[in-house]
């Protein structure tokens, strides 16, 4: 009795092998060059949403801490002494500026530094490739200065919130490199899996 | 002839250029931004940041939007989450490249990401569902 219901099962296994049909092949290769073309693309948008999260979270603290500064030396100065009501509406350039670097209507690289150097045109060598300059201290002319519109002598916490909004503009515009491949690697992924789906 | 062919393959150096960071946010962010050096007034007395109070229109914000986002000194338009909500549509419609919009916190709105519209847009591409946050192609 054994015997005759291993017998059937081997002859269920062998119509099981001949009716499941064989793997399709690839018919193209150009569908595994899309295919891989994908992947990479993918992976490249999911590492740099990681770093964008990372450096969102930088951020957060980083701004939370300057804005403790800031409550810090409006109780230590008085309310009136910071705010809006002090803004300078005079002509003045911004201190600091970004250099975008673009090819082909697509960001390459966003570089942060002092307003008064020039972006040279020079050769990348790598795309995204994210280069920064940080702020020369000496370069800082006492006159432009933005603490002066609060006062000459102003709380030494002001001064630890105007270092910590700096240290975010930095990681804002690592954030902007971040998101620039996100993009351009999302509208990648659109039209690889449009081309993919034609050939289907 | 050929050498004409030539120069052209050679990629050229990318166009670099020097702008500003736009601002659309609450008073203590502002503030702050500005101590770092941020803020730029020019001959007309146009600024490049918008401080939005309790009592500031959501046209003045869309008006504010849409002006930094067509300017062509602006490289980087930073607002605060809770103020992108009011003008969700806008920022889930801009497509452009530069200037780039980042989403930052606020003092009393810390930063959703379920809100951000960069990381819906990802969300959306790994979804099986095919509208997306808005009418996409």
């Amino acid at each position: 009795m054994p015997a005759a219901g291993m017998e059937i099962a081997e002859e269920k296994e062998e119509v099981k092998l001949t009716t499941s049909g064989k793997i399709p092949e690839r018919s193209d290769d150009g569908d595994d060059a899309t295919l891989t073309a994908l992947d990479a693309t993918i992976l490249r948008c999911l590492d740099s949403v990681d770093r964008l999260l990372q450096l969102r979270a930088a951020l957060s603290e980083t701004l939370a801490q300057g804005w403790m500064d800031m409550a810090r030396a409006r109780y230590a100065m008085g309310p009136s002494r910071i705010g809006q009501t002090l803004f300078s509406l005079k002509p003045n350039a911004a201190l600091i500026s970004v250099c975008v670097s673009q090819e082909h209507e697509q960001v390459i690289a966003y570089e942060y530094g002092e307003k008064e150097l020039h972006c040279e045109i020079d050769e990348i060598e790598k795309r995204n490739h994210v280069r920064f300059k940080s702020i020369a201290e000496q370069n800082r002319n006492p006159k432009t200065e933005p603490m002066i519109s609060f006062g000459a002598l102003v709380s030494p916490h002001l001064r630890s919130a105007q270092s910590s909004f700096q240290t975010a503009l930095e990681n804002l515009v690592e954030m902007a490199n971040a998101q620039s491949i996100i993009l351009s690697a999302h509208n990648q992924v659109l039209k690889l899996q449009k081309g993919a789906r034609k050939r289907l | 002839m050929a050498a004409a062919t030539a120069s052209s393959t050679i990629s050229q150096p990318a166009a670099r250029t020097s702008s500003l960071i736009a601002l659309i946010a609450d008073e203590d962010t502002v503030t702050g931004f500005l101590l770092a050096g941020v803020g730029n007034v020019d001959l007309r007395r146009k600024t490049n940041y918008l401080l939005v109070d309790s009592k500031t229109p959501v046209k003045a914000i869309e008006d504010a939007f849409k002006e930094f986002t067509t300017r062509d000194d602006v490289a980087v338009l930073l607002i605060s989450q809770y103020i992108a909500n009011m003008v969700r549509f806008l920022i889930d419609s801009y497509k452009k490249p530069v200037p780039a919009i980042l989403e930052i916190p606020s003092k009393d709105h810390p930063y959703d990401p379920a809100h951000d519209s960069i990381l819906s847009r990802v969300k959306h591409m790994f979804s099986s569902d095919p509208s997306g946050p808005i009418g996409r192609g």
